[in-house]
């Protein structure tokens, strides 16, 4: 390699990464003009590629360089005023320096351009003078901190991500061989000095390692500002892009998963979804739309969310194209709920091609975009809610991070549960479990902060012989996708940081498990997908366990307690219940019109749904099941015949009912139940308001 | 004539083989750790030098009875579609065979075995059966 190549190779790598970085700097200063920092970056890449080209002979490219370098000392001068125009041909540059920097990069030279109109274009922006009235702001002394940057830039290097994997394969095998000598280390001495010195510094090398394998997720997201303004501007229409969780660091690995799919869902977002500002005004939105895309570590996986408020799916026309495209039997359609009719889209053939513009219209359909994510494991989903917008969620695991998780025990066997889905961990003593635990319709459920929670028993969830270890019922409470329930196993263990490794192909599609780790003493443990459990348990409580892939979970439903009144299947937001009692008829006293029991050192105002709701005669009985339920901040006692089951649906979906205190009907476990609105009870339902919840919680 | 090398094991007192190509690595006796609700054969996992592998059954896959033989061994695998081990009742040797010596696979071999076999050879009397790897692994899917 000669001197001029290592040159050339020096410049291209280190223009590469400052022409990312122009292009983000460019959006944000358009909504931040007077930031002297970004102007002056900006200023001084565009001058170092122009010094470095006089070095390295590219004239024409040197002149291009020169003619926005002129541009942008009039901009940090202040007698240049930067709107849009402005914007645009300084991306005009940065988009032309790249495609040279191509021809650089295969030929060695700098190509045959003709670079004439960008220059033209730079030097009309020179004409959009500001206008008096605004203030040039106080000059900024370029003084490059020179050295400082050239330390920087030289303290990063590019490594190859086979050479880190070969890197991480090495340290593994390091830890275990360490583990295997530790078993023959005395416990003092001179060796054992030794040996704990080995395992702090294999501990560090594996830290360090994982380091250098992470990366903000805003690797991936950030080159979607430039995109999204772009797409915009060429379609009229005003984006807001706002970025939530970029900070996150994953595995380059998923970075490079992601980089593709988020182009085309942003793309789609702003082409397909979002209304031109005149169409949004008359529909009542904001003439601004906004794209939302949030990344986070949910569990053991990576979730990166895109969300339109546009005018969403229109799920008849997918079901039209699936049926056209012979994906969809039109029986099969009538049955499709309206997420299904949505999903339809991830079917070959039916990605919306009439709707492809030059722009958008990459001749990737979103087929291909799900078909790429399950190679790696990943998946996607959709919810559209028309008028509303839509929202997209890429899931993929995280293969290699270190997670902190919760050992548990069941069985003979380990488990781990990832810390971040840990809420609580509860122990309930055999004395206190009548107080804590009811039973309803097969389902057990504790009482636990104001709320009744579903208990899944990990060990009937996984099909294996719990061996309780003492009398104690050991609880952790886990909370994933806006769920609580708690998860029932034999012991409680350790916290561990949790090296996250794949499933073995032959175990990937078990939706049980989100990945497998190895624990300290060598042993591979599987950690457990904490949503699958509840979405089970929710969907059918006492169905055994299945191996079929568990449904795209929807994460609108809420958990219902579904009770029978006269023979009426209503349903009972879960959230609002507190306590399920059981009150003798003899004890109800009547406080003016209201019927009362007394409950916690206070008085609880009964309410009789079958009465109010005017839907026939409820059982007669000595003992009366009731409901005790928070409104309005507010206790009272629904007087029911039955409680029947806990169970989830999406009251979103709920067919409206013209009954005051009943906010829809909806289908529940596939029967019609409906839906009853907590504060309307209350309000028709007892005559005098109803007093502060009493002092004692459950 | 052009020679194959065959890894060879037991399973239900058949001698059965394996390209040494797609044979990695043979593990003596191994503690395995179960994976609930796996089905497909898989019988649990193991570390091998920091990769967790899922560890198959042959005789699950072909429909035999699981055996608890003490001098199971176990074969690390790579097919088409990645590294898998599978569990035999007991380890061979590697045998050489001459390529244009095949012979038709038995009649007589049941359908479960027959559908997962390449071929099979006569070696010093006795019956030897190719394995088709991927053939194998797939009926897990």
């Amino acid at each position: 390699v000669s001197l001029d190549e290592e040159l050339i190779q020096a410049f291209l790598e280190e223009s590469t990464e400052n022409l990312d970085q122009l292009d983000l700097d460019l959006v944000a200063l358009e909504s931040d003009a007077d930031n002297p920092e970004l102007l002056s970056r900006i200023f001084r890449t565009i001058h170092t590629i122009k010094g470095t080209c006089g070095f390295l002979n590219f004239g024409d490219l040197e002149g291009l360089a020169h003619a926005g370098e002129d541009l942008l000392a009039e901009l940090r001068d202040g007698t240049v005023t930067l709107d849009a125009a402005v914007t645009s041909s300084l991306l005009g540059l940065v988009d032309r320096i790249r495609a040279v920097l191509a021809v650089v990069e295969r030929t060695g030279t700098e190509g045959d351009f003709d670079h004439s109109s960008v220059i033209a274009d730079l030097r009309q922006s020179r004409q959009r003078r500001a206008t008096p009235a605004v203030v040039p702001p106080a000059p900024t002394p370029l003084a490059p901190p020179e050295g400082l940057i050239a330390a920087a830039e030289e303290t990063s290097v590019r490594i190859d991500v086979a050479v880190l994997d070969h890197l991480q394969d090495l340290v593994s095998e390091l830890t275990l061989a360490r583990l295997r000598v530790g078993a023959h280390v005395p416990d003092d001495g001179g060796l054992a000095q030794a040996f704990r010195q080995l395992t702090a510094t294999t501990r560090d090398l594996q830290d360090t390692v994982m380091q250098a394998r992470l990366q903000p997720v805003s690797t991936a997201t950030d080159r979607l500002r430039r995109i999204v303004r772009d797409l915009a501007a060429r379609e009229g229409k005003v984006v807001h892009l706002h970025i939530e969780g970029g900070d996150v660091l994953v595995d380059k690995a998923i970075n490079e998963v992601l980089r593709d799919p988020l182009v085309h869902l942003v793309r789609n977002a702003v082409d397909h979804g979002i209304e031109f500002p005149e169409q949004r005004t008359a529909l009542g939105k904001s003439a601004e739309a906004t794209v939302r895309i949030e990344a986070a570590v949910i569990g053991g996986g990576f979730q990166i969310e895109v969300t339109d408020d546009g005018r969403g799916i229109n799920g008849a026309r997918l079901v039209d194209k699936a049926i056209a495209a012979g994906q969809l039997s039109a029986d099969r359609a009538t049955t499709l709920t309206e997420t299904e009719r949505v999903s339809l889209l991830f079917l070959p053939g039916v990605s919306t091609a009439s709707e492809v513009t030059t722009i958008s219209g990459r001749g990737v359909g979103m087929d291909v975009v799900r078909s790429n994510l399950e190679q790696i494991g990943g998946s996607i989903d959709v919810w559209s809610e028309p008028g509303m917008g839509t929202t997209f969620r890429i899931s993929v695991p995280l293969t290699l991070a270190i997670l902190p998780a919760l050992v548990v025990r069941c069985g003979q066997d380990r488990y781990t549960i990832p810390q971040a889905d840990v809420q609580a961990i509860v122990r309930v003593h055999p004395s206190n479990a009548r107080d804590l635990i009811e039973e309803v319709g097969g389902v057990r459920l504790l009482h636990h902060h104001q709320s009744l929670l579903p208990l899944v028993n990990l060990a009937d969830y996984l099909g294996i012989t719990a061996t309780a270890a003492g009398e104690d019922l050991e609880i952790v409470v886990v909370e994933r996708l806006d769920r609580t329930y708690g998860l029932v196993v034999d012991a409680v263990g350790d916290s561990v940081e949790a090296v996250v490794k794949p499933l073995p192909r032959a175990l990937r599609g078990l939706a049980c498990y989100a990945g497998v780790t190895v624990l300290s003493d060598g042993q591979p443990c599987l950690i457990l997908e904490t949503s699958a459990p509840a979405i089970e348990a929710g969907l059918s409580p006492q169905s055994g366990p299945t191996t079929e892939p568990l449904p795209p979970s929807d994460p609108n439903q809420r958990p219902f307690l579904v009770a029978t009144v006269a023979d009426n299947r209503l349903a009972i937001p879960l959230d609002h219940v507190h306590r399920l009692l059981t009150v003798a008829s003899s004890t109800i006293e009547h406080s003016g019109h209201d019927e009362v029991v007394q409950y916690q050192g206070g008085i609880l105002g009964l309410i009789r749904l079958d009465r109010l709701l005017d839907i026939g005669a409820a059982q007669d009985s000595a003992d009366l099941t009731v409901v005790v339920c928070s409104a309005t901040g507010a206790a009272v006692g629904l007087v029911v015949d039955e409680v029947n089951d806990i169970e989830w649906a999406n009251p979103a979906q709920a067919e409206h009912l013209e009954e005051p205190c009943l906010s829809g009907r909806m289908v529940i476990a596939g029967r019609a139940a409906d839906l009853v609105a907590l504060d309307a009870v209350v309000a028709h339902g007892l005559h005098r308001h109803p007093g502060p919840t009493g002092g004692g919680h459950a | 004539m052009p020679e194959t090398l065959l890894a060879t094991f037991h399973v239900a007192g058949m001698t059965w083989g394996l390209p040494v190509d797609a044979v990695r690595e043979v593990l003596g006796d191994q503690v395995l750790q179960p994976v609930p609700r796996a089905g497909h054969g898989v019988i649990g996992m193991l570390n091998l030098r920091g990769r967790v592998l899922a560890v198959t059954d042959v005789r699950l896959l072909v429909g035999l009875p699981v055996t608890a033989d003490e001098a199971a061994a176990f074969y690390v695998v790579e097919g088409r579609r990645g590294i898998d081990v599978l569990r035999v009742d007991h380890a061979g040797e590697v045998v050489a065979v001459q390529d244009g010596c095949a012979i038709p696979v038995p009649q007589a071999t049941p359908a479960a075995i027959a559908q997962h076999l390449s071929g099979a050879f006569e070696v010093e009397g006795h019956l030897l059966l190719v394995v088709d790897l991927n053939r194998l692994l797939d009926a897990k899917d």
